[in-house]
């Protein structure tokens, strides 16, 4: 057992951790549109998770190749915050996943704060079905959700919390998993005993140092 | 198409924050929970399999969040583990009446919190705590969920309580609590869903 974070269990990576760590923010895709048994797939696992966990303030919508893509992707890269994306015009992806939490404006913080933990959940668990039937995805939270609801509003008067292509990849993703896995993806994170204390909060070297 | 549908599987056996695990609330649930996990041995008194959880087991469940992705790569989601008897006590009563006993009598609880992050182009905080921390939970979740072992969760516990009992700073949130136990089977080996 390996205590670096690699995932592994005396050497074995199980189907999930695949999935896992197959995972990528995608901003190149190429032309052309997931399958329709690919976003139903999307759609059960989400559904599935909202109800089997309760998760009653969180919605999501896939939007598919439609006037309504297209106004999505300009509404969510217009303004300033909107810029912080400029790439999202020109992708291929044709769907477009939609978070939303459903929460009243103006009430009480920790009820808004829970209905954001809940579309959040409900959204990755979308991500992680995207990546298991080999589509792409990318979170962007950095958008105009003002305009992206106008473009597209969501039920229940649920507001925007992200969104995420949904498409297809360039033929030079199809890099090994393992590749990814391991040179790619557990260099760009912290190592555990940066993320993780025992019995209470304590500061680790790096921390006292800095 | 995925013909082993991992993901549908795992999350149709999850169980609901706020439930105590291999507790369920009516027939219905009963027969899909025994169905399952299987009957399951407990202490007395206790919702929990009998039996520990390991550093080692927790190292893979850390190990599954912290592949999640996060706003700039900031990853700012960080994990208490609580075993020490007496913590658990006054952490589980800071998760609501309806979950203290379960989570008092969890072998570890591990606390999910968000550490303030500065985007350095942007000169400002990552204002995604609760977005990017939550998205680690699922993966912790869905990790014990494929090493079938037991757990319980929630999203809603009185914060202030629980940075006071782990001398947790005050800029740092707490997001949720996690309690995990053993799988009532008795392993430790991550299963396929299609292995049922």
């Amino acid at each position: 057992m390996k205590y670096d974070g690699t995932l592994h269990l005396d050497g074995e990576v199980t189907p999930l951790q695949r999935i896992l760590l197959s995972r990528r923010s995608n901003r190149r895709y190429a032309v052309g549109a997931a399958s329709s048994d690919q976003v139903e797939y999307i759609e059960e696992c989400a559904k599935a998770f909202g109800l089997r966990t309760g998760m009653e303030h969180a919605r999501l919508e896939i939007v598919g190749p439609s006037d309504t893509r297209d106004e999505v992707v300009r509404a969510a890269t217009s303004g300033l915050l909107g810029k912080a994306n400029p790439w999202l015009s020109f992708i291929g992806a044709r769907h477009f996943l939609l978070a939303g939490a459903v929460y009243r404006e103006g009430g009480p913080l920790a009820k808004t704060e829970i209905a954001l933990k809940q579309a959040s959940m409900v959204m990755q668990i979308a991500v992680l079905a995207a990546t298991e039937v080999g589509l792409g995805t990318c979170w962007l939270a950095a958008i105009n959700h003002d305009r992206v609801e106008r473009a597209h509003p969501m039920p229940d008067g649920a507001r925007i919390v992200a969104i995420s292509p949904l498409g297809l990849l360039p033929p030079k993703m199809g890099l090994s998993w393992d590749a990814m896995a391991y040179h790619l993806i557990s260099k760009r994170r912290k190592p555990l005993d940066a993320i993780w204390r025992k019995e209470r909060w304590q500061e680790t070297p790096a921390e006292r140092d800095r | 198409m995925t013909a082993s549908r991992i993901i549908e599987a795992l999350v149709s056996r999850m169980m609901a924050p706020g439930s105590a695990p291999q507790r369920p609330k009516n027939d219905a649930d009963a027969a899909t929970a025994l169905c399952d996990r299987g009957d399951v041995p407990t202490a007395e008194g206790a919702p929990w399999p009998q039996g520990d959880v390991s550093d080692e087991l927790l190292n893979v469940l850390l190990s599954a969040a912290r592949v999640a992705p996060s706003a700039d790569n900031s990853q700012i989601w960080r994990f208490v583990s609580v075993r020490d008897r007496d913590r658990k006590t006054h952490l589980a009563a800071a998760t609501g009446e309806s979950l203290a006993s379960t989570f008092a009598h969890a072998p570890v609880i591990v606390v999910a919190l968000a550490a303030p992050f500065i985007i350095k182009r942007a000169r400002r905080e990552q204002p995604f705590a609760m977005v990017d921390v939550p998205i680690a939970m699922v993966h912790l979740l869905l990790q014990a969920e494929e090493l079938r072992l037991s757990y319980a969760w929630t999203l809603d516990c009185d914060e202030e309580r629980v940075k006071e009992l782990l001398d947790i700073p005050a800029e740092l949130r707490v997001v949720g609590m996690i309690a995990v136990g053993p799988s009532p089977h008795g392993e430790e080996r991550p299963r396929a869903p299609d292995d049922d």
